[in-house]
């Protein structure tokens, strides 16, 4: 449901969103995920994933051109969410991130720029 | 009175008889043991045993008095080489009276030498179908009549030059050559050594008229083009090359070739094929660019999104 209706309008996350439960981060020694960086007020996160290797018909994809990932916090309003565009590499960080709840999802490009749906989303918990 | 009469008249009538038989009157029978010697090329040495009471001798060649001889022997000269003469003579009195001729003898003028040996023959391809053959002259004392020219052993041509073209051969295909030198006297020099050279093979099929491409897609360009203006053999087909690498052979005068890259620009040339299989010199290279693409089917999304480190 969030997907598609991401995927139609090309901007707000949908409220659904809103209601996820987000999880702690994974990080084994500190309350949340993520990484202080400057000095210690925001936050950096280090993202991968899995590239596709069909298009969306089943069809082997010989054009992957790129990534775009997608963030916005938990809670805020439609069309709030941040973009970053990102070559072919599978690895991403965003950096200057303050503490707080955050929703993650990624989109692959193909040669002529017709963009996937997203991935599946990836709550966060930014901070300490 | 009547013996003198008788006298006198006897007188008269051996003297009468003397006058009207002028060749009873000198008979020194025919000049014996003629003999002919050929001197050199052009001359023959004649010598006969002397005749007692001759003033002279005539001399005979070929049955025509050619000579007088004052002694008995005669160097008959201006004569053709490697000819045969007969030859006769007679002797005469100081009242001119001939007597019998000999016995004939022959003789044969030596030969002049034969030509040399032409030299330095040279086998050059002009083409597929003619190679040109040159040589140094021959030396000859009686000129050189005409050169001879072998092909492969057998006697194909002369030829007053030192050089002759030999035409209408076979395309692909070696030919030996050898020439001797014939002079005036139809002496023939013996063969040169050899010199071969081989044809050239027949060119090719002229390439395609018009070659055209378009792009039909974004991932086919459509080719076409019309067949040479004139081949001699007849083309069967033609090879169709796409930046420089062979794609396909066709018989008709198009191809389209599919499974392209969109926006991408390619060049094409095409070469005739005769019968034969020979195939003739590429076209001019056209090229054309693939139309964009109309794919918008966009990729499946990623998976596994996962948070690194912490």
């Amino acid at each position: 449901m969030w997907r598609e209706r991401y995927k139609k309008t090309g901007a707000p996350v949908a409220a659904g969103l809103l209601a996820i439960a987000l999880i702690a981060g994974c990080s084994p020694d500190g309350p949340g995920a993520g990484v202080p960086t400057h000095p210690s007020d925001t936050w950096s996160v280090t993202l991968e994933w899995d590239a596709p290797t069909i298009d969306a018909v089943g069809r082997p994809l010989e054009d992957l051109s790129g990534y775009r990932l997608y963030y916005r916090e938990t809670g805020s309003a439609p069309g709030s969410e941040a973009m970053v565009e990102l070559d072919s590499g599978t690895r991403a960080t965003v950096e200057g991130l303050p503490a707080g709840d955050y929703l993650f999802a990624v989109t692959a490009l193909d040669n002529l720029g017709n963009e996937s749906d997203l991935s599946n989303p990836l709550p966060v918990e930014v901070g300490p | 009175m009547r013996p003198v009469r008788l006298a006198i008249l006897t007188l008269l009538i051996l003297t009468a008889s003397t006058v009207a038989k002028p060749r009873t009157a000198f008979d020194p029978g025919k000049p014996k043991e003629l003999k002919a010697e050929a001197r050199g090329p052009y001359a023959v040495d004649l010598d006969w045993k002397n005749v007692r009471g001759s003033e002279g001798y005539y001399v005979y060649r070929d049955g025509n008095r050619v000579a007088e001889a004052n002694s008995s022997d005669y160097r008959d000269e201006g004569l053709q080489p490697a000819t045969t003469y007969v030859y006769q003579v007679s002797a005469f009195d100081d009242d001119g009276d001939e007597g019998d001729l000999s016995d004939p003898v022959q003789v044969t003028t030596e030969a002049l030498p034969a030509p040399t040996v032409p030299t330095d023959l040279v086998a050059t391809t002009v083409g597929p179908y003619r190679i040109d053959l040159q040589w140094s002259p021959s030396a000859s004392e009686s000129g050189i009549a005409f050169y001879r020219v072998f092909r492969d052993g057998d006697a194909v041509a002369t030829t007053g030059a030192t050089a002759y073209e030999d035409s209408n051969l076979a395309p692909e295909t070696s030919y030996e050559y050898r020439v001797s030198a014939v002079d005036r006297l139809d002496q023939e020099s013996g063969l040169s050594e050899p010199a071969a050279a081989v044809t050239e093979m027949e060119p090719g099929p002229p390439p395609p008229r018009n070659l055209a491409a378009v792009a039909q897609s974004a991932i086919q360009i459509n080719l076409s083009w019309s067949p040479p203006v004139a081949s001699i053999y007849p083309v069967q087909g033609y090879n169709v090359y796409r930046d420089g690498e062979a794609i396909g052979f066709v018989v008709s005068t198009a191809f389209a070739d599919a499974g392209l890259s969109a926006e991408t620009t390619y060049g094409y040339t095409v070469s005739s094929v005769d019968t034969r299989g020979v195939e003739g010199e590429l076209s001019v290279e056209v090229a054309a660019t693939t139309d964009t693409s109309t794919d918008v089917i966009p990729p499946a999304p990623p998976t596994g999104l996962r948070l690194v480190g912490g």
